[in-house]
């Protein structure tokens, strides 16, 4: 595929401090997730919900054709799906939020395929605004928030992409899970929205 | 402190929290008053999280599939991009059909607009868009090409009349020339025979110069035939999800009341929708919205437009012209679109009102008022279902089209039993499968309106019984009666409030509540029919117990003194279905051969006898029957196949599943990343897969026809064997250490109104007798494993005041030839179970939820101190292999592998592994290992959802057809 040296070289670029790279990236891969989960949705299961995490993997695979050696590359282009996910679902979020509470919600367009609850919108949100307190304090916990509730990925997955053995993994979520818990009821949060402390 | 916490501050909370959630969660406390000393805010911080921990279990992932969905639903073209001979040059919005792009037509150098749909067209969709492109007028938007999967359409620039309905009503000179111009189109397009069916702001755009195009003209038509063409009854079979219901949110509300209805529509239905477009324009407001689309479709079905709202400076002829248009009854309405644009015409001409004096007056009658419709509630949950799906609108007339819809259980857990209540307003369901886990308890009632598409948890029914017509509904649908499994018998109403007790029973009684305020119980086979008020009071009996007699389910007739109900496993002769009367048990009469659950409904027809539904093999047969008389009445017809378990209305409502809780799924081999290395058997349901000791054939159990039975698979050649034939429930099977026999768990039904378990044995080859190898001595209670040296067979049973427990059987007989008893193995107060022998036999892999969730242990047989818990974070479903391994299930539903090192007397867990998360809900038997612990078998559903959703059907009766004999 004519994108696969191009994606692993923008990967690599990335890995390696460019944050300009993660911007040309980005589309690439969107586009292929788009084009994915149109494809199925079309031609095989019109009614189903595609599953997140093979729509990433499956991603990966027509992205980055015979990168075998690339368990890095897989890990980071993994990601960076999360990451993308996230936008896609906090941007939708925020709009229904905005239109919401704006008035004149009675004609945004409901078209779109998803129909969040109120209270999910209003959680995307909040998890949104949360993980980026958090990534404050402790950027690996909220990486691994992102990759495992926006991103679907699972414990392993997770751990390859940020490089750590699966039982941080479980860790950090464990122990992000109960902050972000705690963080959404609206207890322990200071005023500067960080963790309360003395 | 403000802003962030010091990283030491923010390691040493994380440190501390996890050091806790090592500690029993009563020691907790204890623990971090020790480790945080006197820094109180440190504990009070650590104590929040833990709290919030115990909350973040259920918190599931869901983010990642809406995005997912999210992303398939946003743009998919890049400018740049062909598609035939056109150029995508951007994209312009995404609609329900697909995106809109603009583009150029490279051959005409013309610029287009480009809709690209989801899938191919199918041929058909293509011919009647191909007539669409044969429509040539200034107000409608030419259609000029029909790709594969895309709609070439003239490019019109402008907002849509929705984008400036947003801003604000429209004043009526500017109303007045896009109302004619709209009516013109459609004058046009009718005068072909051709009906647009989907008019709404959003299709109607407005260039800058003012022109008006309509767009999408017929296409919704083409979409609707094309959706149903596979469906040869021609009755929409809609699955309700809760995720889509937004495809149509935006048509809801300016569909006409029999297209909401899902009866066929003609132009006068573009009529109806012409006058919401207008009345919209008008007022600035929507004429029908409300919540969701249920309730947008009820009010155009049963209410009129807030005339109120409308200004008063509207002429009254063109509030006539609005009040004609939006009248409910087609056959009222007004007849032609050129009649309005003729009216446009004229007030923009300003042509006098001939009719200006009795205008007031007319608009003091309310045009087609809210007339109940024949057919009441039924009517919207039609339109619901209609609506929620691209309905084939049939061209002949159909009175009350039989429509079918789906229902699926909420959180994914497969549905046990459901009840209609008798009004057909509300469908009652119970999810909690009590094999499911040591919470059998996790069960309950939920409530699904028909005019909603969520169901909704009935508080207070936790640990309700999920047997068929453990619940049932009080005659005026106001109380569903239910069982708990702690044996009471409860009601609780739909309109909320705690449930009340109404009298001690037995957690397997089934009833049926009449209309004198009488409810009939059935506490268990061989006893006899009681009857206890509603109220709560003592238990009566109604029949007189015949020995070996079990009657089943009784089922009251309309008049509320007689009672159908079933008997079983007495001689062929005496099986049957029975009607009796509260008042005299001898004249119980026998009107059927078959011993089902029956059930009576009146006819919707006046002067017709009503029917009794019951399942016969597995189609659902009526039989028409006059409750007058209590005599049969003509030939029965089939309703419905493949059925399992119904429950009917009183009023044309029916709802039934095909029988197996979990839908279909197909066994694969994986590896230890969960790649799949080959398919091990074909989709069908498979339930407690065991795998035999020499890996060549599983055993599993699975329903049909209501009942739990055994059977084996052979997996080289793919032959299935039926072990159990009992109408008992069989299940849970295990393997002989020698592959050869089978061993399984049966429910029998005991003679006292409870039910036994116990565990049976029978030849791997499913030949030979039923055979009882070990009395449980439980009402609940199955196997777990069976040692490899032949010696031990493991099981868990229901103590009293213990909760699961786990015992013993040992096999052969003792020292001095006498048959040894069970022993308990495990009985604390916490629940113990599921366990699995170690490969050596001297440690057992258990379940027990002693932390307060499930959680795997492993300790020594026989019992010594050395208990190791294995896991943290929940965890079930312990497994062995033979080189050293113990996997489990974590709560994340991931595949877990611990190496270990054992001798006799310790066990030492090493670090666990990551493999692969179990797709699926069961956690229980929800994979099997090779022996050596490099494949497993895993389940993969074959539908997206693996409980098996209710069918839904109203109008199931369709009664004109049938040869319906008059009393």
């Amino acid at each position: 595929m004519r994108q696969a040296g191009e994606i692993t070289r923008l990967l690599a670029g990335w890995r390696e401090g460019d944050p300009a790279m993660m911007d040309r990236v980005l589309p690439l891969i969107r586009t292929e997730l788009h084009r994915l989960a149109r494809r199925h949705l079309g031609h095989e299961r019109r009614n189903h919900t595609m599953q997140p995490s093979s729509l990433v993997q499956e991603a990966f695979l027509r992205l980055l054709p015979g990168v075998d050696a690339g368990w890095r590359d897989r890990a980071h282009f993994f990601a960076v799906a999360s990451q993308i996910m996230r936008h896609v679902l906090v941007d939708y979020a925020r709009e229904k939020h905005r239109t919401k509470r704006g008035g004149g919600a009675v004609h945004i367009p409901v078209d779109a395929a998803v129909v969040l609850s109120s209270e999910q919108v209003e959680e995307l949100v909040a998890v949104d605004l949360a993980l980026q307190r958090l990534a404050k304090s402790d950027e690996r916990k909220s990486k691994v928030l992102e990759m495992r509730f926006f991103g679907g990925l699972s414990v392993e997955e997770t751990a390859e992409a940020l490089g750590v053995a699966p039982n941080t993994v479980i860790r950090d979520w464990n122990f992000a899970r109960a902050w972000l818990r705690r963080e959404l009821s609206g207890a322990g949060m200071s005023d500067s929205g960080t963790m309360a402390t003395d | 402190m403000l802003g962030c916490p010091t990283v030491e501050r923010w390691q040493q909370i994380e440190e501390i929290f996890h050091q806790a959630l090592q500690h029993d969660p009563a020691q907790r406390e204890a623990y971090l008053r020790q480790a945080c000393g006197r820094d109180a805010a440190l504990r009070g911080e650590i104590a929040g999280l833990l709290a919030h921990h115990e909350q973040s279990a259920g918190f599931e992932p869901w983010a990642a599939a809406a995005a997912a969905q999210l992303i398939d639903s946003s743009a998919s073209l890049q400018p740049g991009q062909s598609l035939g001979p056109y150029r995508i040059e951007s994209f312009i919005a995404a609609g329900g059909m697909g995106e809109v792009y603009r583009a150029t037509d490279t051959r005409l150098n013309r610029e287009v607009a480009i809709k690209v749909c989801g899938g191919r067209f199918s041929d058909r969709f293509e011919r009647e868009a191909r007539l669409v492109a044969s429509m040539n007028h200034p107000n409608i938007c030419q259609l000029y090409d029909v790709g594969p999967n895309y709609l070439v359409m003239e490019l019109v620039l402008g907002p849509t009349l929705a984008d400036r309905i947003n801003q604000s009503a429209l004043p009526l000179q500017e109303c007045l020339p896009i109302a004619r111009q709209i009516a013109e189109g459609i004058e046009s397009a009718h005068e072909k025979g051709r009906i647009h069916r989907d008019l709404k702001p959003a299709n109607i755009k407005i260039t800058p110069e003012g022109v008006v195009k309509l767009l999408d003209f017929g296409l919704a038509k083409a979409a609707e035939e094309t959706a149903t063409a596979g469906d040869p009854a021609g009755s929409p079979t809609v699955t309700i999800s809760a995720t889509r219901p937004g495809i149509i949110l935006g048509t809801a509300s300016y569909m006409s009341p029999e297209q909401a209805a899902g009866k066929p529509v003609d132009k006068r239905s573009d009529i109806w929708s012409f006058g919401v477009v207008l009345y919209e324009m008008l007022t600035g407001q929507r004429g029908y919205e409300a919540e969701d689309v249920s309730d947008t479709l009820a009010a155009v079905l049963t209410r009129d437009v807030d005339w109120k709202v409308l200004s008063t400076d509207v002429p009254p002829r063109l509030l006539a012209l609005l009040r004609d248009c939006l009248v409910r009854d087609p056959k009222q309405r007004l007849r032609d679109i050129g009649d309005a644009r003729r009216v446009l015409d004229q007030i923009i001409a300003g042509v006098p009102d001939p009719a200006a004096g009795i205008a007031s007056a007319q608009s003091q009658t309310r045009p087609s008022s809210a007339r109940a419709l024949p057919w009441g509630v039924a009517a919207v949950a039609l339109a619901v279902a209609a609506a929620l799906t691209f309905v084939h609108f049939r061209e002949t007339p159909a009175t009350q089209q039989r429509v079918r819809f789906q229902v699926r259980a909420p959180e994914k857990s497969p549905i046990d039993a459901f009840a209609l209540s008798p009004d057909g307003r509300y469908l009652a369901f119970s999810t909690g499968d009590p094999y499911s886990g040591l919470q059998g308890a996790r069960s309950k009632l939920w409530l699904r309106p028909i005019d909603s598409i969520d169901a909704r948890a009935v508080p207070g029914t936790e640990g309700t019984s999920v047997l068929p017509d453990q619940f049932f509904w009080s005659p005026d649908s106001e109380f569903i009666g239910f069982v708990t499994q702690d044996g009471k018998l409860k009601k609780v109403s739909v309109n909320g409030g705690p449930p009340q007790t109404l009298s001690d029973v037995t957690p397997i009684t089934r009833g049926a509540w009449g209309k004198d305020g009488i409810i009939l119980l059935v506490r268990g086979p061989g006893a006899p029919i009681q009857r206890v008020p509603d109220v709560g009071g003592a238990l009566v009996d109604v029949t007189k117990k015949i020995d070996g007699q079990s009657r089943f389910q009784p089922q009251f007739l309309p008049d509320g003194r007689h009672f159908l109900y079933y008997v079983t496993r007495v001689s062929s002769e005496a099986n049957g279905i029975y009607v009796a009367s509260l008042e005299d048990d001898a004249q119980a009469k026998r009107l059927l051969p078959d011993s089902t659950v029956t059930k009576y409904v009146p006819s919707e027809l006046p002067g017709r006898s009503g029917y009794l539904l019951f399942v016969r093999e597995t189609t659902l047969m009526a039989q028409p029957f006059d409750a007058d008389t209590v005599t049969l009445k003509g030939q029965m017809f089939p309703v419905a196949e493949s059925v399992g378990r119904f429950s009917v209305s009183q009023n044309g409502t029916l709802a039934y599943m095909a029988g197996s809780p979990m839908s279909r799924q197909e066994l694969l081999w994986v590896d230890r990343s969960g790649r799949q290395l080959g398919v091990a058997a074909a989709a069908a349901e498979y339930r407690s897969v065991r795998l035999s000791p020499d890996e060549k054939s599983i055993a599993f159990d699975r329903n049909e026809e209501g009942n739990s039975d055994v059977w084996a698979l052979d997996l080289v050649r793919g032959v299935p064997s039926r072990i159990t034939f009992d109408p008992t429930p069989d299940r849970l099977p295990i393997w002989s250490p020698d592959g050869r026999r089978i061993l399984w768990s049966r429910r029998i039904l005991g003679s006292r109104g409870s039910g036994n378990m116990d565990l049976y044995i029978k030849g791997a080859s499913g030949t030979g007798q039923d055979e009882k190898l070990i009395t449980m001595g439980t009402t609940f209670g199955w196997s777990n494993d069976w040692s490899r040296d032949g010696k031990f067979v493991l099981y868990q049973r229901q103590g009293d005041k213990t909760g699961f427990d786990l015992w013993m059987a040992p096999q052969g007989t003792g020292a001095s030839g006498e048959p040894q008893k069970s022993f308990p193995y495990l009985a604390s107060p916490f629940n113990e179970g599921y366990g699995v022998f170690s490969p050596d036999g001297h440690w057992i892999a258990y379940e027990s939820d002693e932390s307060g969730r499930p959680e795997v242990y492993v300790q020594a047989f026989p019992l010594t101190n050395q208990k190791v818990r294995i896991s943290t974070g929940g965890a079930t479903d312990a497994a062995w292999s033979k080189n050293g391994e113990l996997f489990y299930l974590a709560a994340d539903r991931n595949l877990m592998a611990v190496p270990y090192r054992a001798t006799v007397t310790t066990f030492e867990p090493g670090a666990g592994k990551v493999l692969f998360p179990v797709l699926g809900n069961v956690r229980h038997r929800s994979y099997a290992v090779s022996g050596d612990g490099s494949r497993f078998l895993i389940g993969k559903p074959v539908e997206e959802s693996i409980s098996e959703p209710i069918t839904w059907v109203l109008n199931w009766l369709d009664e004109p057809k049938q040869g319906v004999p008059s009393k």
